[in-house]
């Protein structure tokens, strides 16, 4: 029995003494990571073994690096998984793991990631995910410059100011974002037959698109001229600001009250976005266009938006995106050439997107965000990485075509090009189909070029930390009383005057002051 | 008579105890356990601190749902529409469930009863895909018939009159089949002899189910009946969200505390705010189940739920 | 056989119309669903549902069954967490529903309350969801999927109250002729409330096959996702889908065509529900008409 125990006892300290070995080897990067605290701020004295991502792995101790992407898994995502991790295995001695939230799950199970303290390192995270939310409860690690410098050097050199104050929460930066400035335009795909077959003339402006629409609501009963979707595609009525160079901004997509002016720092400031302009005009269009049988009736509860209907022929109008208008072409030209569906992008002064449209978070509590980082860095710039995870394995599901463009192969619907979430990671490695219609991937790569300034504003972030219930209350009457109004099924006068006196006893006026300081204050931090 | 100290008593019927420590523990662990974490709603909660560490916020979480200035119609259309649903659905259950048994055609029955189970296994999403196919305005089977028949189509979706009737159609149409099930059970338990007795005195089955059958599932429909007023304050999700969704125009006479609550937090991360309003509907469904358990005691001890 | 006297050829009457009008009105949505899993996806689009498919395809069944395993799988969990959970919560339920219902069992009352009180307040999916993944490590197994829905209160109260409405005699001739609670809960209340067991059977083993709520929140591996799960996955995601591709205004560029067809969600609900509906007919057998009571009265 004596015996059994010493030899436990050797074979402990023989263990014990090749893991101090081992650790010493490996230098004090790891020991840098506290396990307790959720905020891990990085001492300085990170060796140099981890400057750039690559080489020089035999410093690097082994570790596994969780991802979390959001939507539904494509069929070969294993496969390119696996290829992702031996790339990663050999440049920076990670293996990587990654979990795909479907898109019917993840509104659930994203906040449970971080109430649970789940293990991941790496998340998609955006403006649309509520990223300033998770960032305010102290779910994201905060990146500082350190952090950044030292383990993503070349996204520190190469992502732009903009977007690193597009991306502050709180004055800290709690996430990377994309690296490229994406067009923000809207666009309007049209009928070319109908257009023709009733004689209206070629569509280049509002008018002539109002134009378009009354003819056909007049001349052809089987079809809705524009079956706009509200709960998504409500942003048209930037369109209707009477000033379409500098329209109103901040909240507008979304049908939330507190709105302001960016373009201009005078005209910035909190106002109703139900009480200015642009929405008084949009409204009173939308309910002549509901009179004249443009709009459909039923449109609050259509489930389908106006691409989709578009293509099943039930609209006249496709709205979306300028970039994904163009996926919409693609589609509609393929199935219904004989539509000659056409293009019109309305002249407005759109700002590009926010740089927090896409970007990739590290997890407050992980246990390797210095190889997050580095990881996170190799997708972004890296040809290699940014292929891979965006169009799959090269030969079985894309080739390439140039620089710049992609042909999909037979293989391509297992893991369709750009479907598994890699927006996060963004940046000049993008390719585009050979089928996107030409004029279109220019747009879209020139933007891209150049770097385009951002109006006066576009920088501001508003948090409704301190107006909470307000606000909740308030979105909810908008919802109420004044969505009707924005598909023209209630005149605007007796819509607003019922939301503004139910929303002022709800404490409307008190969101607009606490907006209107938060502006204060920007403006007096950006002359 | 003094009773028996409770220790003895115990120890004198511990095979009962026994039997009940599976479910006492279950309970325990499953939701004593989590109802701590209940605080959240006093809370300010972050990541970071946890449920128990975050900093308190007192009743802040709780004022959303007031200042909205909605929230007695919606605490009010909750009750109401849970009222009509026990209502309704329960006279149907009982009426169909006679029927069913009483029914002389074996066939008949055995099919019926499995067609009217169908609804229940259509999930709330197609069934509002299937209502919206057909009581839409331009395209919906409903309005299709009217038109070809020469009358105008009615605008269902805008009309808030209408939607009362339509949801407590829905709701009975998804739940009696399923709820029926009880009523069945404890209708075929009955004992046939003192029927059959007072069938040769020359009661005709009206009689004999007015007399006979229906007090004998008293006790089935009061134990149904105080089970679903636990839940009174509580809307049925899925039915409202599916079939209303984002039309506003419906709202105020189709909006329940779960789907305003929801809406309300769509676009604000504040896990305490509907923990509050959480509470709030099981303070209310508290208050009703106590209140509704002591009465039903008074009148009959074996009757109520505790 | 007696001539059917006048009240009940009236009573026959009503019912067959009440029941039939509404046995056609649950029918008719199903027929939709099942009609348009069978129509070719242009036509649903063009047409919306309709009753009888105008164009016979198995298109739909095809492209959900395409990668069988995934389907065989899905099966064999639900069939698993089916079965076993159903067994295991019946006979618990209906043992802690035994001991509640015994009126002379002084803790019984206080049971009864300690259990409904568990209904009424809720902290919400948080604290139930880190007591369940990070206290109990219940993550990723079949065990998650079974036991957290062992016990319902609602069932076990129903289950209470058909057991008062039994004759005590019946279990006290038992306990004069020398069993033990345990013996006659076995042998004469499970007997006795054959009618009362199934009705529950069926309900539990329908929620049991119907739950995606568990495997959504506690599984991530492949292999033990539920029947359920996938069919919830494939109905939502579209609609998800949509939002997101707007609200990211560009940044999520999904192509649109990979989006599942109507066709195919209706032919999933298909595969996923078909089976147990097979169930209830079964069950039916147990509800057997005036049994028992003749026991006591010899």
């Amino acid at each position: 029995m004596k015996n059994k125990q010493s030899k436990c006892f050797v074979a402990l300290a023989v263990v014990m003494v090749c893991a101090f070995l081992l650790t010493a080897c490996n230098g004090n990067k790891d020991n840098s990571q506290s396990s307790e605290s959720a905020s891990n701020t990085p001492n300085g004295t990170s060796t140099n073994e981890d400057q750039a991502g690559k080489g020089d792995n035999a410093n690097l101790k082994e570790v596994t690096l969780k991802m979390i992407l959001l939507g539904d898994k494509p069929a070969d995502a294993d496969l390119v998984y696996q290829e992702l991790s031996k790339m990663a295995k050999k440049d920076i001695n990670a293996n990587i793991e990654v979990t795909n939230f479907t898109w019917g799950e993840w509104a659930q199970k994203y906040p449970l990631l971080f109430s649970s303290g789940e293990n991941f390192d790496l998340i998609y995270a955006s403006n649309w995910t509520d990223y300033q939310g998770y960032a305010s409860k102290n779910g994201f690690l905060e990146l500082t410059e350190d952090l950044l410098s030292q383990n993503a050097p070349i996204t520190w050199e190469k992502t732009p100011k903009d977007a690193w104050e597009q991306a502050k929460v709180n004055g800290k930066v709690y996430a990377v974002p994309q690296a490229v400035q994406e067009n923000g335009a809207m666009a309007f795909l049209l009928r070319g037959d109908l257009r023709e077959k009733y004689q209206i003339p070629p569509v280049n402006d509002m008018a002539g698109f109002d134009a378009y629409l009354t003819a056909i609501a007049k001349n052809d009963q089987g079809i809705t001229p524009f079956a706009y979707q509200l709960s998504n595609e409500a942003y048209f009525k930037w369109l209707f600001d009477p000033n379409p160079q500098a329209y109103e901004s901040g909240s507008a997509g979304t049908n939330s009250p507190p709105a302001w002016n960016i373009f201009s720092k005078e005209g910035m400031n909190a106002i109703n976005h139900f009480s200015g302009e642009q929405y008084k005009n949009f409204a009173k269009t939308m309910f002549r266009w509901q009179k004249d049988g443009i709009l459909s009736k039923n449109a609050l509860s259509q489930k389908e938006n106006s691409s989709e209907l578009f293509q099943t022929g039930k609209s006249a109008v496709a709205l979306s995106s300028l970039d994904q208008i163009s996926n919409v072409a693609v589609a509609v030209n393929k199935a219904h050439p004989e539509w000659k569906s056409e293009l019109f992008i309305p002249k407005l002064n759109f700002p590009p997107s926010s740089y927090m449209q896409n970007g990739v978070a590290i997890n407050a509590r992980s246990k390797n965000p210095e190889r997050a980082l580095m990881f996170l860095d190799l997708l972004k710039w890296n040809k290699a990485y940014s292929d891979l995870t965006w169009y799959g394995i090269e030969g079985k599901h894309w080739e390439p075509v140039g620089d710049d463009r992609f042909k999909s192969l037979a293989d391509s619907p297992k893991y369709p090009p750009g479907a598994n979430d890699p927006w996060g990671w963004r940046g000049p490695n993008e390719r585009w189909s050979v089928e996107t219609p030409d004029e279109i991937v220019k747009e879209l790569k020139d933007y891209r070029m150049v770097a385009h300034e951002y109006p006066y504003g576009a920088n501001f972030i508003y948090s409704d930390a301190n107006v909470k219930n307000e606000k909740a209350a308030i979105n909810n009457l908008a919802e109420q009383y004044m969505n009707p109004a924005s598909v023209g099924l209630v005149e605007y006068e007796a819509a607003f005057a019922k939301f503004e006196s139910a929303a002022k006893k709800a404490g409307l006026d008190k969101v607009l002051k606490d907006l209107q300081a938060q502006i204060d204050a920007y403006k007096a931090n950006n002359p | 008579m003094k009773q028996e100290p409770l220790l003895r008593h115990l120890i004198k019927n511990r095979l009962l105890v026994l039997m009940s420590l599976p479910a006492i523990i279950f309970f325990l662990i499953f939701s004593y356990l989590p109802i701590s974490g209940l605080v959240i709603a006093f809370k300010r909660y972050n990541y970071q601190d946890g449920i128990f560490g975050s900093p308190w916020a007192g009743l802040d979480n709780f004022r959303f749902f007031f200042i909205s200035g909605k929230a007695l119609l919606v605490t009010t259309n909750t009750f109401l529409y849970n009222i009509a649903f026990i209502i309704v659905n329960n006279i149907l259950e009982i009426v169909f469930a006679i029927a069913l048994v009483e029914l002389t055609g074996k066939w008949f029955r055995k099919v019926t009863q499995s067609l009217m189970l169908l609804p229940y296994f259509i999930s709330w999403v197609t069934v509002g895909m299937l209502v919206y196919g057909f009581i839409n305005f331009d395209t919906g089977i409903v309005n299709g018939f009217l038109r070809t028949s020469g009358y105008e189509p009615i605008d269902i979706y805008n009309t808030p009159g209408y939607w009362p009737f339509l949801i407590i159609l829905v709701s009975a149409w998804k739940s009696v089949g399923y709820g029926m099930i009880y009523y069945l059970a404890a209708v075929m338990n009955m004992d046939t002899e003192v029927s059959e007795a007072a069938q040769i005195d020359g009661a005709n089955i009206f009689r004999r189910t007015w007399h006979l059958t229906l007090p004998h599932l008293v006790p089935t429909i009061v134990i149904l009946i105080l089970l679903a007023i636990g839940n009174i304050f509580r809307g049925d999700f899925g039915l409202f969200y599916q079939l209303v969704q984002n039309n506003g125009v419906l709202y105020d006479k189709t909006d329940v505390i779960d789907t305003f609550v929801f809406r309300s937090l769509l676009t604000t991360r504040e896990e305490g705010m509907a923990a509050a309003a959480g509470f709030y509907q099981s303070a209310l469904c508290f208050i009703t189940i106590i209140a509704a358990n002591f009465m039903v005691k008074k009148y009959d001890k074996d009757y109520s739920l505790f | 056989m007696r001539k059917p006297t006048s009240d009940i050829v009236i009573f026959n009457t009503l019912s067959y119309l009440l029941l039939g009008v509404f046995a056609v009105l649950c029918v008719v949505p199903f027929l939709m669903v099942l009609s348009s899993s069978l129509t070719d996806e242009q036509e649903i689009v063009r047409n919306g549902y309709t009753l009888i498919p105008k164009s016979l395809t198995f298109e739909a069944y095809k492209v959900a069954l395409q990668d069988p395993l995934v389907i065989l799988r899905a099966y064999g969990v639900t069939i698993f967490v089916t079965v076993v959970g159903t067994l295991a919560s019946v006979y618990l339920m209906s043992m802690t529903a035994y001991v509640i219902h015994k009126r002379n069992f002084r803790p019984a009352n206080g049971l009864s309350f300690y259990f409904f009180f568990t209904t009424l307040f809720n902290a919400g999916l948080v604290p139930w969801y880190i007591l369940i993944t990070k206290y109990l490590n219940m993550k990723d197994n079949l065990l998650v999927l079974i036991v957290p829905a062992l016990f319902n209160v609602f069932y076990m109260i129903v289950m209470k109250a058909f057991m008062r409405g039994v004759p005590e005699a019946l279990s006290e001739s038992a306990v004069i002729d020398g069993a033990n609670e345990f013996r006659v809960f076995n042998s004469i209340m499970l007997p006795v409330c054959k009618p009362m067991l199934a009705t529950i059977t069926l309900f539990v083993a329908l929620s049991y096959w119907n739950d995606w709520y568990l495997s959504m929140l506690f599984i991530s591996e492949e292999k033990l996702r539920p029947l359920q799960l996938l069919l919830y996955n494939l109905v939502t995601n579209s609609d998800e889908l949509r939002r997101i591709m707007q609200l990211s205004g560009g940044g999520a560029s999904v192509d649109l065509s990979s989006m599942p067809q109507n066709s195919l969600k209706m032919a999933v609900t298909m595969i996923a529900t078909g089976p147990i509906l097979l169930l209830y007919p079964f069950i039916q057998r147990f509800f057997v008409k005036g049994l028992t009571l003749g026991a006591v009265k010899g």
